[in-house]
């Protein structure tokens, strides 16, 4: 017996490789996301008394979803949200925050009243959830974007290839 | 004294975007160059022994909030801003296969 | 007192800038630029602005993650013999016009606090109630300047999908005899 032969027998088998992290990443995944994601939510609805506001509880919600998909690989973020969702809401969310100016412009000034509770101040709750809206879905999106794609030397040509689907 | 740290930041960012031949440092420039000036901004809107803007306006000399809004959203729109670079680096790589910005000028 | 404080993060955002531009590896030159937002989000802190600080940690940490995934390959990490010649005389040319610059106009401009009016003390204090004053302002009265900025992200990213498509655009094959 020759020594690389020796060598072979004592690796072990090929294992199923599983997408994302190892185990103890997916543990502690699994107990924070609920967290990140109802603190984006509560910065996004709290943003006319505490420092926050639709910009900032957007970003956290992005990255809610960017800690799935680094945890868990691309394919089980895609079934929390999907991209023609992710790309939907973007829209949606642009087009909600232009008829809330709309709307706050044709109502000035009692569009705005200096409230405290949620429905009482006017209509600042809902320019931060459209925004918020956007904000998230459109980073989500690049992130799943930029995480998929790669340059791979195919036939001495560089191409931008998936990861994730078949080859052209 | 800060006024001119700051304007030195923004200075050091502009040295990066001019002098450098990697696509990547261009990009740290850019970068370098933001963050100074939403520095700068900040401070023109601050005063000595400054509060943060809320819940109570009248003890102390507050910040203005203004200058707060107005990078607020700067900040959000530099986030797009480096996803947009780091596309166009990437597709740079893939047609000319270096970040070298003389090669690419030589193999053209 | 402060101010001390403030320059001193200030001072260490600028060694960070220069040691992320003149390093060899590219890798530890983004993690230099992540350690000055790290040093920025304190300073924002420091200056009364708690709701910038928090936005600056977010997008920071991103940006980090955004440029380590495009641009850190296996064979591409050395960067060597990186500056230009023509650049460095332009950019003393500059440096140049701004010191004089500087030394003509800053009898007027320095200490700057003493300079600038305080607008909001005058505009909106007598208005608004004791809530969180950015954003209200954010959002009543520089709401033109929020759709704008808005709009700019928002032509970033559909920019950023534009350009990574893998579908090519097809010119039409058939020739036009006019």
């Amino acid at each position: 017996m020759t020594e690389e032969s020796l060598f072979e027998s004592a690796k072990p088998e090929k294992t199923l490789q599983e997408p994302g992290m190892d185990l103890g990443v997916k543990r502690a995944a699994t107990w924070l996301r609920g967290f990140f994601f109802l603190f984006g939510f509560y910065c996004t609805l709290y943003g006319h008394r505490i420092p926050s506001g639709g910009f900032d509880g957007g970003i956290i919600v992005a990255c809610t979803f960017i800690l799935l998909m680094l945890a868990w690989g691309s394919h089980h973020a895609h079934m929390k949200l999907g991209k023609l969702v992710a790309w939907n809401l973007q829209g949606i969310g642009a087009l909600l925050f232009f008829i809330f100016i709309g709307i706050a412009v044709s109502f000035f000034p009692s569009g705005f009243s200096s409230g405290s509770m949620l429905f009482q101040a006017g209509l600042i709750p809902w320019m931060n959830i459209s925004i918020a809206l956007t904000v998230g879905a459109s980073l989500f999106m690049v992130f799943s974007i930029l995480a998929e794609l790669r340059v791979k030397e195919v036939a001495g040509k560089r191409i931008l290839l998936s990861r994730t689907r078949k080859k052209r | 004294m800060i006024y001119s740290l700051s304007l030195l930041l923004i200075l050091i960012g502009l040295y990066g975007i001019i002098c450098k031949k990697n696509v990547v440092k261009i990009i740290l420039g850019i970068i370098i160059m933001e963050y100074g000036i939403n520095l700068f901004i900040l401070l023109l809107g601050w005063r000595k022994e400054a509060v943060a803007p809320i819940l109570d306006l009248s003890k102390n000399p507050v910040a203005d909030p203004v200058p707060q809004a107005m990078v607020l959203t700067v900040i959000a729109a530099g986030l797009g801003l480096v996803s947009l670079m780091v596309a166009l680096a990437i597709r740079l790589y893939e047609q000319y296969g270096t970040f070298d910005t003389t090669k690419m000028k030589e193999e053209e | 007192m402060i101010e001390v404080i403030i320059g001193i993060f200030i001072v260490a955002m600028i060694i960070g800038a220069l040691i992320a531009l003149e390093s060899k590896d590219l890798f530890s030159a983004v993690i230099a630029v992540g350690a000055i937002g790290l040093a920025e989000s304190v300073c924002f802190l420091l200056l009364g602005a708690p709701e910038l600080a928090a936005s600056q940690a977010v997008v920071e940490a991103l940006t980090l993650v955004i440029l380590i995934r495009a641009t850190i390959r296996r064979d591409l990490t050395s960067v060597e013999d990186d500056t230009e010649l023509f650049g460095m005389g332009f950019y003393f040319v500059l440096l140049i016009i701004t010191a004089l610059f500087l030394l003509h106009a800053a009898p007027r401009f320095f200490p700057m606090q003493d300079f600038l009016p305080t607008y909001s003390e005058k505009y909106l204090l007598p208005l608004s109630s004791s809530h969180n004053l950015v954003d209200e302002v954010v959002l009543t009265n520089r709401l033109i300047d929020t759709v704008g900025r808005t709009a700019a992200l928002f032509a970033a990213i559909v920019g950023t999908l534009a350009i990574l498509r893998r579908k090519r655009f097809k010119k039409p094959k058939k020739e036009s005899h006019d």
